[in-house]
């Protein structure tokens, strides 16, 4: 509802309205045709004593009273978690799922030992197989040079050992695994390749590069190291023989 | 006329070459008629991009030209690092080529061509260092880095022999000692050391700290950059009196390198103690670009005394080399000389 407020500028008296004593800052509400009526209320606007509105008045509320000190209160409850819908966790559970679709490993290895097999085995046969062929054929010459025709031809176990040596060589020629023989000692390992670039040195760069040159008169020093050297490798060489 | 002169002086130049090819500097050493000429060149690179291509090139550096930009190489580099508050990058990182540097190997390559010159005769004899193993980091592998320096010199026409940077100091600065001693060469990247006797190699090691980790401690003590404790340590440092926070943070690092080189020599020599003999006392040399601090000889006696009393090995003087950046090429180069009196 639209209503006047009067907004007090100096202190005041409206008679014809009941207010008295109005002070700086003061407001009132009266309806819109009280206020219109009020023959003090226009001269004390006219002085600029009043201020007046129309305004829709708003109703203030009432403020909540503090709670009274040194009162003991219930802990604050703790609100439960609210109890997921099926339809949440049905959602979930399927995620889940998704997450866990774990790798038969059995079978992974199944497949990696087939793999393997149908790559790598037919190769190690033939190699296995040539190598012993070239033993055998080595045993035969041998034999046939010794004319020792009632001996079997075979290997023998150093002949074995040499055979299946230069098969895991061919086979595994990157492994660095050195080979041992059975009392322990090492033949030798595999070295590892190391690349080295060609062409390092650049010949059709566009460079200027001036060294610092510094020559030093004399190389007296130079020469004596040099003598003293000769003659050091002169002395051994006449000791060694 | 000059031309005249150099022709006339290689003309009588006998073949043979030394080259050091260090963490901070590749130095060459040719014996001519006059005496020894040495080449050298700060071992250092930094890039800059295409836009500053014109502008370099007038400022009278050096410089390589890439598809992408322009390199400046040598002591420029360092001067315009210093400036720019930017760290230097290098061919060999630590003594050893640098594994995740770019263009590390072509500018070693360009670096090294230039170093050297062009050779005497088809396949002249070229001895290049090499440092030992680092004791401290054995996964730092010394055969792929002897291997592209082998490359590198046999591709700017050179016949390749790989010396032991700590003997060659033996070979140029004990020849009075019968070449006996222990050679210190504390290099930037490493430190190689060497105990000889009559040129048989008694011990040989190197350890993975030098002069770039003094500069990097340091630095990182009194917040600065590893570059510019570098130019303040070849400014004129006096190890034996530190005139500011910043030296001083420097000597505490230089103590700390030479005793644990030194303890690293006894706990060496422990390993071989019974199968080589030490008849008489030996010189210790020092040498390296990180022995050219003001006062290091004074220094280093002064650490040494400390120890001397457990130092298994009997030392009759300490001295430094007399020309710390180029005995290394000088020994060599004495080694390369050697090859063709044997021939």
């Amino acid at each position: 509802m639209i209503e006047a407020q009067i907004i007090c500028s100096n202190p005041c008296d409206i008679p014809d309205l009941g207010i008295v004593g109005l002070k700086r800052g003061e407001e009132r509400w009266v309806s819109i045709i009280t206020a219109e009526s009020s023959a003090d209320l226009r001269k004390e606007r006219i002085k600029g004593n009043v201020r007046v509105y129309r305004k829709v008045r708003r109703m203030e509320k009432t403020p909540k009273r503090p709670p009274p000190p040194f009162v003991l209160r219930s802990r604050p409850a703790v609100p439960e978690k609210p109890e997921p819908k099926l339809v949440d966790r049905i959602v979930e559970v399927e995620r889940i799922e998704v997450v866990r679709q774990e790798v038969d490993t059995e079978e992974l290895a199944q497949q990696v030992k087939a793999k393997f097999l149908q790559d790598l085995l037919p190769e190690l046969q033939a190699v296995i197989a040539e190598e012993v062929g070239r033993g055998i054929a080595a045993q035969e010459a041998r034999q046939a040079v010794q004319e020792a025709p009632e001996e079997r031809p075979g290997l023998d176990r150093v002949e074995l050992e040499s055979v299946l040596e230069s098969v895991l060589r061919r086979v595994l020629p990157d492994s660095e695994r050195a080979i041992s023989t059975p009392d322990g000692a090492e033949i030798g390992g595999i070295e590892e390749p190391i690349f080295i670039p060609r062409d390092v040195v650049k010949k059709d760069v566009e460079a200027k590069i001036e060294v610092r040159s510094k020559e030093v008169e004399g190389g007296g020093e130079l020469d004596d190291a040099q003598t003293a050297l000769r003659a050091l490798k002169r002395k051994k060489r006449d000791e060694t023989k | 006329m000059t031309e005249e002169k150099t022709k006339k002086s290689t003309q009588n130049t006998r073949p043979g070459i030394g080259c050091d090819l260090g963490t901070m500097n590749i130095v060459s050493a040719r014996r001519t008629p006059e005496g020894v000429i040495t080449n050298r060149i700060r071992d250092a690179f930094l890039d800059f991009p295409a836009e500053h291509r014109k502008m370099l090139k007038l400022s009278n550096v050096n410089y390589v030209t890439t598809d992408d930009g322009l390199i400046i190489v040598g002591d420029a580099a360092y001067d315009m690092a210093n400036m720019l508050s930017r760290e230097v990058r290098r061919p060999l990182e630590s003594g050893l080529i640098a594994p995740g540097e770019l263009y590390a190997i072509e500018i070693l390559g360009i670096l090294v061509k230039h170093v050297l010159g062009d050779p005497l005769e088809k396949d002249e004899i070229c001895y290049f260092s090499l440092p030992a193993e680092p004791i401290d980091a054995r996964e730092r592998d010394v055969v792929y880095h002897r291997g592209i320096l082998e490359r590198i010199v046999t591709e700017c026409g050179f016949k390749a022999y790989a010396g032991n940077e700590a003997m060659a100091i033996i070979y140029s600065e004990c020849a009075q000692d019968g070449f006996s001693g222990i050679a210190f060469s504390f290099g930037s990247g490493l430190t190689n050391v060497a105990l000889a006797m009559g040129t048989i190699e008694g011990l040989s090691f190197s350890i993975s700290k030098g002069g770039d980790w003094i500069d990097r401690g340091a630095a990182k003590s009194v917040g600065s950059t590893q570059a510019r404790m570098c130019a303040l340590k070849e400014k004129g440092l006096n190890l034996m009196h530190p005139q500011s926070r910043d030296e001083e943070a420097l000597v505490v690092y230089y103590k700390s390198l030479i005793e644990y080189a030194l303890d690293n020599v006894a706990a060496e020599f422990d390993k071989i103690k019974g199968k080589f003999a030490l008849p008489n006392p030996i010189p210790i040399v020092v040498s390296g670009g990180t022995s050219k601090a003001g006062g290091f000889l004074e220094f280093f006696i002064q650490v040494f005394e400390e120890k001397r009393k457990n130092f298994p090995i009997k030392v009759s003087e300490i001295r430094a080399a007399k020309e710390p950046l180029d005995a290394v090429a000088r020994g060599l180069l004495v080694q390369s000389l050697q090859e063709y009196d044997e021939e």
